[in-house]
């Protein structure tokens, strides 16, 4: 008897998985199922339940990203990405912020992954492909497509897998970079669009008014012009390392986050505490020479007490 | 798809989806649930739907689930009550307490300690599938082994879930019958 309750079991397992991505005729199947016995039922809602209940402690229970390049798990096609930017990927998350995820639409195999502020993820899309996600950010990938993915807004480094038969292609609204295999970084707000290209090669806006950027070049979008200029290669991404990136967000998440990043208390002046700000902030662990040029960004001013750094409206006096 | 069109390929659907929720369990009630499934319809949003049949079984089979889960919420309820416990059960009281944050870490830990106890390989190809989307061909194409390889480790894990489920029900019920201060004892 108890062989027939592991075999339903390892059925009911099986259709959990199946039905992850059910079409028409899977449910048809699953139907005639669950008629051949009153105890598949059962044991598929055990399953199930199992499976839906603890995703909130799977989610934070399930190993971190691996990166692809690694002995555990060998590939028939060597990596084309470099070593040096394939060990990068291997971020820390910032454990502070809760990671943000929708669930898969039911209806599309797209799905969003999206991060808090002065929070960093790391993707892997498998096969080779990883993104980095800096925070603020919200990226769309597509289950069925490894080579897509839409940046809605936010910072993200791309370290792609060469495959110049399947061209990876990242909308940004009605901008697109096109790619057979490169690493370079792209930061979107609405419009305005910059991308840093360190290795390979990209297109961008293959089908109007195509641009190739090569290692080494960067390219501002500001939706009225496109400018192209140069970077050093080593510096592309350098967001990991702590930059932080946001739109319209108040300036006391800010003031929370440099603080956190600096390990030094950062208060805001309540009268601004709430004042949107949208723009890139990069930390500079030199806090004097930082937070002047933090004054000249934010439009603020900036002291420094017994007690941390203060953040108030420009021409207040300091106390 | 508009919610009309949607409540077209419902009408269209309609006996196989009784068929379904009758097998699923639900016996006498098929009927019953598959008018609240009509109803809920409405509140369905207007965004594309991609295969439209699908998403109502789907829809469907949220329902049955829904139900079993509170089927066995209210037996363990009752099986709480006449063992003399408090029968406060987490679900019930929505503010969280001191004592849920506690349960709530102690879960969180039991279900990392089980992942843990997964060959890495497991945990990876379990982790890649569940979480990042991937199918199982992705998978097996991105690692090189077969399909029946993927599916076998999937069904490990799988497993360990449900074993960590159970042991998740059970143990609720005896962390609610711990004494609290000033209970007078039951025996």
């Amino acid at each position: 008897m108890t062989d027939r309750i592991e075999h339903d079991r390892s059925e009911a397992i099986g259709w959990v998985i199946r039905l992850k991505d059910a079409r028409d005729h899977d449910w048809d199947d699953f139907t005639l199922w669950l008629e051949a016995d009153p105890g598949h039922s059962v044991a598929y809602a055990e399953a199930a339940l199992a499976d839906v209940d603890l995703e909130p402690e799977l989610a934070r229970a399930l190993p971190g990203l691996q990166v692809a390049a690694n002995d555990d798990y060998p590939m028939r096609r060597r990596s084309a990405v470099s070593r040096k930017w394939a060990g990068g990927f291997g971020l820390a998350i910032a454990a502070a912020a809760a990671v943000f995820m929708i669930s898969p639409n039911l209806s599309t195999s797209r799905y969003v992954v999206a991060t808090a502020a002065g929070e960093h993820r790391a993707i892997d899309l498998g096969a080779g492909s990883q993104i980095a996600l800096n925070g603020s950010s919200r990226i769309t990938l597509d289950h069925k497509d490894r080579r897509f993915a839409s940046l809605e807004t936010g910072e993200a480094t791309f370290a792609i897998q060469h495959d110049p038969s399947a061209p990876f292609r990242l909308q940004l609204g009605s901008n697109q970079v096109q790619d057979v295999g490169t690493v370079f970084n792209v930061v979107r707000i609405a419009d305005d669009v910059r991308v840093e290209v360190a290795e390979g090669e990209i297109l961008y806006n293959p089908d109007g008014g195509a641009t190739s950027l090569k290692s080494g070049q960067t390219l501002h979008d500001t939706a009225s012009q496109v400018i192209v200029g140069k970077v050093d290669p080593a510096a592309v991404g350098v967001w990991r390392k702590g930059r932080l990136i946001y739109r319209a967000a108040p300036l006391s998440t800010v003031a929370a986050d440099l603080a956190r990043n600096l390990g030094t208390p950062v208060q805001v002046d309540r009268a601004i505490a709430a004042r949107a700000f949208t723009g890139s902030i990069e930390i500079d662990r030199n806090q004097p020479r930082f937070f002047a040029r933090l004054q000249t960004l934010l439009g603020v001013t900036i002291v420094h007490r017994s007690n941390g750094w203060l953040i108030s409206g420009s021409g207040r006096a300091a106390k | 798809m508009t919610s009309s069109g949607l409540k077209q390929i419902f009408l269209t659907s309609r006996p196989v989806l009784t068929r379904f929720l009758r097998a699923h369990g639900a016996g006498d009630d098929a009927e019953d649930l598959v008018q609240e499934l009509f109803i809920k319809l409405d509140d369905v949003g207007q965004g594309p739907i991609a295969q439209p049949r699908s998403y109502l079984f789907r829809m469907a089979n949220n329902l049955l689930l829904d139900r079993r889960r509170s089927a066995s919420c209210r037996a363990r309820r009752e099986q709480e009550w006449s063992q003399g416990g408090t029968g406060m059960l987490s679900e019930v009281d929505g503010r969280p307490s001191a004592e849920e944050a506690l349960i709530a870490r102690e879960r969180l830990e039991t279900v990392t300690n089980a992942i843990a106890q997964l060959p890495e390989r497991t945990a990876a190809i379990f982790r890649k599938f569940r979480l990042d989307g991937e199918s199982q061909k992705m998978i097996a194409d991105d690692l090189s082994i077969s399909l029946s390889a993927v599916e076998k480790h999937l069904q490990r894990a799988y497993r360990v879930v449900i074993d960590v489920k159970r042991q998740l029900d059970a143990g609720m019920i005896d962390e609610l019958r711990l004494p609290k201060e000033g209970d007078v004892s039951r025996d």
